[in-house]
């Protein structure tokens, strides 16, 4: 009991830190089915919020100008389509990656989940990992790699720290970058991001909905501009209320994905 | 106790605690299916051989994630010296104690870790939410009657002894 004791709250962090261990790959016969069976019954039963507490006539004037905006849209998709399979030829940043299936989530104070798959023993520790699915999102780094797993540690991690800039959404003029403000995205745990360096006045032009996407030189650079998370809340840091606490989430949670994608190699 | 048995029923609960948790948790609160699993040991077996089993069932928990060596170790070590200290006075087949035990055992593990996340934050200033620690110990308390009836039907696995001094 002393030296648990001691070992939690008195050596060095260096010391007593754990980057994840092989006990976790020994589980895997357990954790995985188990895994596994529990996300498919959650995800069938599971419907995602609807949250929208705006005016039913400002929801159809959206409406009405999302459908002028599918119609202007549906020219473009024609010449995306020949964009995406240029860039098929080239290789975006999905042909450098692996995929792998999820078998675990940590259950402690951390966000980190183990992975495994084919391959696996080819992992390094520090590469990007990223969410599969429709929307390809940065989701961590590994931790820890293994011969049979590895552990990811999810950007919602307390502690995780990236930077990045964003994009806003209008009906005007669509997608914009906002490469001016700089982000420093903190992982805050149980799902949620922060950024607190920004003033009141940066994020003015700011709303919940926005992106936040990678711009961060520290990670590969065919990663830069993928999404971390979206703005979930914007408010005055309670500390200092000339800073404004921004509350981002990610796309999906973290914690319940069936596979994810390591990026493997680089350009 | 036997020790072989212990083991094995550490590592389906570290695998279920893993696999499952997570999937069922509520509003970000996960029940800990560890400390159910330390809960039931710690109102068996032998005062010393529960206190081990809790300590190992901890110092287990906290090589499967990510934290720091040792705090859960501590944490479920704590938890098992209160039950270990009231064993004899608490039926331990009534729902209502194993509610009540899970729960108090639950604050304590959720005051341990949200006191080390304050002394200890992972970066200045950034500290985890504590909140959900305190859900999970109700969540926990909430589903321990239901598993530790099951466990109560395999405690014949464990050769608890009913004298002090557990055998290894």
């Amino acid at each position: 009991m002393m030296l648990s004791l001691l070992s939690a709250f008195a050596l060095p962090r260096r010391a007593t830190d754990l980057n994840g261990t092989s006990l976790q790959t020994l589980l895997i016969p357990i954790s995985r089915p188990t895994y596994r069976i529990a996300n498919a019954i959650r995800g069938h039963f599971e419907t995602p919020a609807i949250e929208d507490t705006r005016d039913t006539r400002d929801i159809e004037r959206e409406n009405l100008a999302l459908k002028q905006q599918i119609q202007a849209m549906s020219n473009e998709i024609d010449h995306l389509q020949q964009r995406a399979r240029e860039r098929d030829s080239l290789g975006g940043f999905e042909a450098f990656c692996d995929r792998f299936e999820v078998t675990a989530a940590d259950t402690g104070v951390h966000e980190a989940i183990t992975i495994t798959g084919s391959g696996i023993s080819n992992l390094r520790t520090d590469q990007a990992v990223l969410s599969s699915g429709s929307v390809i999102a940065l989701i961590g780094r590994i931790s820890r790699a293994g011969e049979m797993a590895a552990q990811v540690r999810l950007v919602t991690d307390p502690g995780f720290t990236v930077t990045g800039h964003f994009v806003t959404y209008s009906a005007a003029s669509g997608a914009v970058e906002n490469k001016d403000l700089t982000a420093i995205v903190t992982g805050r745990g149980k799902g949620s991001m922060v950024i607190d360096n920004l003033s009141m006045d940066d994020v003015r032009r700011l709303q919940p909905g926005d992106w936040v996407v990678l711009s961060d030189d520290a990670w590969p650079h065919d990663l830069q501009g993928v999404r971390i998370g979206k703005i979930a809340s914007i408010e005055p840091l309670p500390s200092q209320t000339l800073f404004a606490d921004i509350r981002l989430a990610p796309e999906q949670n973290l914690t319940h994905l069936n596979d994810v994608w390591v990026m493997t190699h680089q350009r | 106790m036997r020790w072989l048995s212990f083991f094995i029923f550490a590592y389906i609960a570290l695998g279920l605690e893993t696999g499952l948790a997570r999937a069922i948790e509520w509003k970000s609160a996960s029940p800990d299916l560890v400390l159910i699993a330390a809960i039931f040991i710690a109102m068996s077996a032998p005062r010393d051989t529960a206190l081990l089993a809790c300590f190992i069932l901890g110092a287990l928990h906290d090589l499967t994630g990510l934290g720091t060596l040792g705090l859960y170790a501590f944490s479920y070590g704590a938890a098992a010296v209160f039950i270990v200290s009231i064993q004899q006075a608490v039926d331990r087949r009534n729902p209502v104690a194993q509610f009540v035990l899970t729960a108090i055992a639950g604050t304590i593990v959720a005051i341990v870790v949200s006191v080390h996340g304050w002394i200890r934050p992972p970066l200045p200033g950034v500290h985890a939410p504590v909140l959900p620690l305190f859900y999970s110990a109700i969540y926990s308390a909430i589903l321990a009657p239901f598993i530790l009836a099951g466990l109560q039907q395999i405690r014949g696995v464990f050769h608890f002894q009913s004298s002090r001094g557990g055998r290894m």
